[in-house]
């Protein structure tokens, strides 16, 4: 899939593949926490019949142009960084971003959401967009942390790179068990990354009304349900690339992902919410010192 | 009449009478007879004293009842309306926390003007209830600046609790109800106790 | 681009409708004493999420609006700018008897008496106040009526605008809505149904 026709074809699919996994991966988040909780749960692609209810919409309700275009820069957005991250088979575009691309892509979603909830002129979104950012000094920081320590390892920066490294001697060679202190750093970042509880004051659903969720509604909530999947997929595979692995074929990355969902998954369904400031202070007092540490021992120790 | 005047400060300081040892009702009713010269009040029930004062005399009976006597709660004011007698009764409700005991003072005004004095001036809340009051029963607190309705915010009807509205007639002149016709209501009124067989049932 | 009449449903519409109705949202919003009836609905004993049903807290996101109970003339002023900020197809389910005749409430002077003078409702449910085994029917019926696309009250709205809005004012007064509703119904294409 890395040349010819069989990249053209990976191009036009890869988006559509990574939607329909994060359809199954949303559905299965729903079973899950309603069976913690002791109910049944909708079906298993419970987010394809949001998605195609929201998209059917018959009428809209526009806040004025910059309102519709940010919902196109919102998925637009997240698509374009989903073509740096590499799956098994395709690394194509790998050699014109490494992860310090993707890191940088990935804030042009948040920016398109924050300027369509800006002229809505809600409070409650302004308040949301406003801990969106707060909360990214704290899991995003310590994300790019732990991604430094393993450059610093592997003296490189490209994603493809830090995945042919580990598979060199199967589980032995993983980052999270050759450098435990950031793969358990990442893995709080990825709570963050994901919007899951404790981490969840973002969407805060009743409290700020979904936060920037708040006036969009019908085909654009549907967008944004896209993009969501779509971000849920390629979060994950950042954390199984550079910590467990990559994964030599769809079946391993298939298993991989609902293995590192189901942890995310397991601390969403028992926690409650943690307010911005709590979590900022959790995000400096915990993550952060253990990726530092870590940075630390593979500066000094690994000579 | 008698109005005293109360500054912030000395309204919201603690009476002197309001600490001490909790006084027996009858005590209550001796203070009230010996310091405001109202004699007209009795013992209902253990802990409940009540009864009726004049309308000009409120005002400075609530003042002294707080300053002198240490009651220093008030906890409703209702209204009552009098329709055959053409009178409106306000009941205002204090409770000493020193004694633990509710007093409830009842006062008669005019129906067909129905105005009264407010005594925000000694409580800020009382507004709450002056304001209620208004709404509903149509009853004018002179001195009280902030009359306006907050539960019937578009009503424009007759005060609704007064005896001479009738809801039900408003109900159906104001709302459309549904007309039934349904079979099972003919079979009930025209079947098991109105039938011929159901009638000679039920008369012999 | 309207509502098609039942017989010219194609199968690509049938294929949507049945998709559409396994993910209904309901407003979040419990106007009288019946919404005391859909925390045990949500939960886990009767759990109505099975069927796709969420509450979700904002009008703009919601397809389902619930009329739980009595719904005093002050109240009715909000849910009308409520339910003019939901974007079609909605339904409005009138929720107990209070919404269907005034219910125990008959007599008072402040509450109205039959919902679908004021909007148009899609489904009633009777009881004082259901039970959740009730309401789970209710909810079965109302994606059953989607499934057959019989559920089309959304559009009565836009065509008897001036039958609702004389009934409203004659309740409330005036109110600004801040939604043109005519010229929604024009630009959607919605009032052309009947051409």
């Amino acid at each position: 899939m890395n040349a010819g026709v069989g990249l053209i074809v990976w191009i036009i699919l890869y988006p559509l593949v990574a939607f329909s996994l994060g359809v199954l991966l949303g559905g299965y988040g729903r079973k899950f926490t309603a069976r913690v909780q002791r109910r049944v749960g909708p079906s298993w692609i419970q987010p394809f019949y949001d998605v195609i209810k929201l998209m059917g919409k018959r009428t809209n309700i526009s806040h004025g142009y910059m309102h519709d275009v940010s919902i196109i820069l919102l998925l637009g957005g997240t698509v374009m960084t989903l073509y740096f991250v590499p799956v098994p088979g395709y690394h194509f575009f790998g050699q014109f971003g490494d992860f310090i691309v993707v890191m940088y892509l990935i804030l042009i979603p948040s920016l398109g959401m924050a300027l369509g909830v800006g002229q809505t002129a809600n409070p409650n979104g302004s308040i949301g967009i406003s801990r969106a950012l707060q909360m990214l000094a704290g899991y995003e920081l310590t994300f790019m942390l732990a991604f430094i320590g393993l450059a610093m390892k592997h003296h490189t920066t490209s994603m493809y790179d830090v995945i042919l490294a580990q598979q060199t001697g199967g589980i032995a060679t993983w980052s999270i068990v050759t450098d435990p202190l950031l793969g358990i750093a990442a893995l709080f970042a990825l709570q963050g990354m994901l919007n899951e509880k404790p981490f969840e004051v973002i969407m805060a659903p009743h409290e700020i009304a979904t936060g920037p969720m708040t006036e969009m509604g019908g085909k654009y909530l549907g967008m944004m349900f896209i993009q969501h999947l779509i971000l849920l997929v390629m979060e994950l595979t950042f954390f199984i690339n550079l910590f467990l692995g990559g994964a030599l074929n769809w079946f391993e990355y298939i298993i991989k992902l609902f293995a590192v969902f189901t942890v995310v998954l397991s601390v969403n369904a028992v926690y409650g919410r943690f307010r911005t400031d709590t979590a900022l202070r959790f995000f400096w007092k915990l993550p952060l010192p253990l990726a530092a540490l870590g940075v630390l021992g593979i500066q000094f120790l690994a000579k | 009449m008698n109005k005293p005047t109360l500054d912030r400060a000395n309204v919201l300081a603690r009476p002197p009478a309001a600490v001490g040892k909790p006084r027996s009702a009858a005590d209550l009713l001796s203070a009230m007879a010996d310091e405001l010269g109202i004699k007209t009040f009795f013992q209902k029930a253990p802990r409940r004293i009540e009864g009726t004062v004049a309308p000009e005399l409120l005002h400075s009976f609530a003042a002294n009842l707080r300053n002198r006597l240490g009651v220093e709660h008030l906890s409703a004011i209702s209204c009552v309306d009098w329709i055959d007698q053409g009178q409106f009764e306000l009941v205002y409700h204090f409770w000493s926390y020193r004694d633990s005991t509710l007093m409830s003072a009842k006062v008669r005004i005019d129906r067909a003007t129905a105005q009264m004095d407010t005594i925000t001036d000694l409580w800020q809340p009382a507004s709450f209830f002056e304001r209620d009051i208004h709404e509903m029963f149509g009853v004018y607190f002179r001195g009280n600046g902030d009359l306006e309705k907050y539960i019937l915010s578009d009503w424009n009807g007759p005060p609704p609790m007064r005896k001479d509205f009738v809801s039900r007639d408003f109900a159906h002149e104001h709302f459309q109800f549904k007309t039934y016709d349904v079979p099972w209501d003919e079979r009930i009124q025209g079947g098991y106790y109105g039938s011929r067989n159901g009638e000679e049932k039920k008369n012999g | 681009m309207a509502e098609k009449l039942l017989t010219q449903r194609n199968a690509w519409d049938r294929v949507l409708s049945s998709l559409k109705k396994r993910s209904l949202w309901m407003l979040h919003y419990c106007t009288g004493c019946g919404a005391i009836e859909l925390p045990p609905t949500m939960t886990a004993r009767y759990d109505m999420e099975r069927f796709g049903i969420m509450p979700m807290v904002t009008p703009r996101q919601a397809d389902i609006l619930l009329i739980t109970g009595y719904l005093s003339v002050k109240t009715l002023k909000r849910v009308i700018l409520i339910y003019e900020q939901m974007q079609s197809p909605k339904y409005v389910v009138g929720f107990g008897s209070c919404t269907i005749n005034g219910g125990m409430y008959w007599n008072s002077y402040s509450t109205i008496k039959s919902l679908d003078q004021y909007l148009p409702v899609e489904l009633f449910l009777a009881g004082c106040m259901p039970r959740p085994e009730a309401i789970i029917a209710g909810f079965n019926a109302l994606m059953d009526k989607i499934d057959q696309g019989k559920a089309n009250s959304w559009e009565d709205y836009y065509k008897n605008y001036e039958f609702y809005r004389k009934n409203q004012q004659h309740a409330f007064g005036d109110i600004e809505t801040h939604h043109d509703i005519p010229s929604d119904g024009a630009y959607f294409g919605i009032l052309e149904a009947d051409k």
